[in-house]
């Protein structure tokens, strides 16, 4: 049985649908982020499973038990907000004191241990007796964490609380998360915008657009085996190259641009979705910037040849912005070898490469709109 | 203007500059300036008159001559009449400022939480306090006369037998009171409501507090500043209150302003009006003491109590 069953839910706002039939199930000790864009919904699953907003349809269910109808301060779920939400007029020590007041089944002296065991762990021993401003930011937000924690709720809900953190202060969070998670053998769901905390901390990722689950799956599945474009624009970096189909067989696609610079036959399984393409339809190859390499001499399979624009040195690699006549490619490249201006073949194994069909496949058929090749960061 | 000859203004004008470069060059010339006016002005219309004040309370006989003494402040210690008119006052006081800031409260909340008509409801409040003073007691004296409008509802509906009146008592002071001052708390009340958190009193609900006890133990303690700055901007007006105890009270109520202003305008006693009036003061100083040293947020800011 899921710890957590999000089954069919839809919020709706008047004429918005935020969320829009979801359903996805939470195991015990998983650490699932939902992942999306602002405005994708993701916040309000958390503030429903939290009981802070009414699913328009649909249940939720915790350990088996339907929590619909169960106000916020009955659920056993504590959350982690945005902002941390620290008691301002109590001490740390108190903030963390709070939830445990309300369990009457914890006596006073076992509560005062539990609560410095519980800081100790998040190295804030000895922190009890000061105010939540004189913290740190990040001092801070292990003192919202223990406050959830240490009511040993059935699950930890996180509304994106790392957000306000400078890069290395995030990373040493998401270890942090990590091994106390292991440590209390707690099931953290953890929201985000930022795919990259998702990825280093999630066991399973949930990706939301516009209110609805675009793909679930671990952060390799995702980022390997992206079930569409939008998938593999959100995570990771991708090159985009418009292309439309020249020929269908049971095993083959063969691909041209519009500019007959790139003539490609890829396997059939790598087109995603719903696999019915056919000739003369516009699709979108989609390859990572670091499965491209380049090389001086054109290679004997396929390759686009372009003019180096700009690179970028970033300690393991190096990117290089290639002008192609297709549009810009990105290539992450382990060789420094090329210099701006230098001539340059690009390829990869097609192996690499993922078709989707355009999503404005009609427009795209009667020619007049060419979609630009673009790099989504 | 014809050139080479210099006229009155451009005179003028160069001093001025010589002046401001006067001013500018140095930093305490400029303190002094910025400061001056406001220090004179504060100086001669707010602390000269309380020492003059001060100054006629130790004095017996009205005029400049005598002895420095202490007789009318024994006079107001040693008299039951004076220390009954005070302790009249005091609890008048601390009833209009419980019942103020209970309503106060109440509808501040309710503005701020139950409302997406904040700005409307919240003019609605302040209304009355831009009509005349006097003319919202004479409507409250419309209202409670015994051919009023009380009177004649609660006749028609049966409730009275005959046209009663509800004016002249403590009970008629009060309501005037509440209403009157009832803005002054409210502004505070849905300051400091309006700058509490939602997140945190959500985060008391999901650490397992119901809707009372997160009240109690958040929006209550994080209001504290706003709710001690309302009742502070209550008790000190309504302390020192003359009209309304003498439009709705009569003879029946007598507070403490109202025993001052018989003893400059009926008995003279202008020596001891000002020893009553340095009690109204003592009164006044303390309330700011005490509420500044509890958290009060006389300002509005919201801040942190």
């Amino acid at each position: 049985m899921p710890l957590l069953d999000f089954d069919g839910v839809s919020k709706e706002y008047g004429d918005v649908t935020a969320v829009d039939d979801c359903s996805f199930e939470v195991f015990d000790g998983e650490f699932v982020s939902i992942l999306g864009p602002s405005g994708s919904g993701k916040s309000t699953m958390l503030r429903m499973i939290s009981g802070f907003e009414d699913p328009t349809s649909g249940t939720i269910a915790l350990e088996g038990e339907d929590l619909t109808a169960t106000p916020p301060f009955e659920r056993e779920t504590n959350m982690v907000f945005q902002d941390l939400a620290l008691f301002p007029h109590l001490t740390v020590a108190e903030n963390v004191a709070y939830g445990l007041k309300n369990k009457e089944d914890v006596p006073a002296e076992e509560r005062d241990a539990k609560i410095e065991e519980m800081l100790e762990m998040v190295q804030l021993g000895g922190y009890g007796d000061r105010a939540p401003e004189e913290l740190s930011g990040g001092e801070q937000q292990r003192v919202a964490l223990v406050r959830a924690l240490v009511n040993e709720p059935a699950m930890v809900l996180f509304d994106e609380p790392l957000a306000s953190l400078d890069r290395q202060l995030r990373q040493h969070m998401q270890v942090e998360l990590q091994r106390i998670q292991d440590k209390t053998d707690t099931t953290f769901l953890y929201v985000t915008h930022d795919q990259e905390v998702a990825m280093a901390t999630s066991d399973r990722m949930i990706l939301l657009r516009d209110g609805e689950i675009e793909q679930i799956g671990s952060a390799r599945e995702l980022y390997e085996n992206p079930a569409s474009q939008f998938v593999a624009n959100f995570i990771g970096d991708v090159n985009t190259i418009p292309a439309a189909v020249q020929d269908v067989s049971t095993t083959a696609v063969d691909l041209a641009t519009h500019t007959g610079d790139l003539d490609i036959s890829l396997p059939s399984e790598l087109v995603h979705g719903d696999a019915t393409v056919s000739s003369g339809d516009v699709v979108n190859v989609c390859v990572r910037p670091h499965d491209v390499s380049l090389s001086e001499n054109e290679p004997s399979t396929f390759s686009l040849q372009g003019t180096v624009q700009n690179r970028i040195y970033r300690g393991d690699d190096v990117r290089y912005m290639i002008d192609s006549p297709i549009g810009d490619l990105t290539v992450d490249s382990d060789t420094a070898g090329f210099e701006i201006d230098d001539t340059a073949h690009a390829t990869w194994p097609r192996a690499e490469s993922h078709v989707f069909t355009a999503e404005n496949v009609h427009e795209a058929n009667t020619g007049v709109q060419e979609p630009a090749p673009s790099v989504e960061q | 203007m014809s050139t080479g000859r210099i006229s009155n203004s451009e005179v003028l004008f160069g001093q001025l500059n010589r002046l401001v470069g006067y001013v500018r060059g140095n930093p305490r010339r400029k303190v002094a300036l910025v400061l001056g006016a406001p220090v004179l002005v504060l100086l001669t219309l707010f602390v000269l008159p309380l020492l003059s004040m001060l100054w006629l309370s130790l004095h017996t006989e009205t005029g400049v001559s005598g002895e420095f003494t202490l007789e009318n402040y024994r006079q107001l210690v040693a008299s039951t009449t004076y220390l009954e008119i005070l302790r009249t006052t005091l609890v008048l006081t601390a009833e209009t400022t419980l019942i103020v800031t209970v309503i106060g409260y109440v509808l501040a909340y309710g503005i701020v939480r139950l409302s997406t008509r904040t700005n409307l409801l919240l003019l609605l409040v302040i209304l009355p306090f831009w009509t005349n003073y006097i003319i919202r007691m004479y409507a409250w004296i419309n209202i409670l006369q015994p051919d009023g409008a009380l009177s004649s509802v609660l006749l028609s509906l049966g409730l009275l037998g005959e046209p009663t009146g509800f004016l002249y008592n403590r009970a008629a002071v009060l309501v005037g009171f509440v209403y009157v001052w009832l803005p002054l708390a409210v502004l505070p009340f849905y300051a400091s409501l309006n700058n509490l958190d939602d997140d945190l009193v959500e985060a008391a609900m999901d650490l397992g507090s119901g809707p009372i006890k997160t009240f109690l133990t958040v929006t209550l303690p994080l209001t504290k500043g706003g709710i001690i700055a309302g009742i502070a901007l209550v008790a000190i007006p309504t302390f020192g209150s003359f009209i309304t105890p003498v439009l709705l009270g009569g003879t029946n109520v007598t507070m403490i302003g109202v025993v001052i202003e018989r003893q400059f305008n009926e008995a003279f006693n202008w020596p001891l009006g000002s020893a009553l009036g340095m009690v109204v003061t003592a009164f006044v100083i303390l309330t700011l003491v005490l509420s500044t040293k509890l958290g009060a947020d006389l300002l509005g800011t919201g801040g942190e109590a």
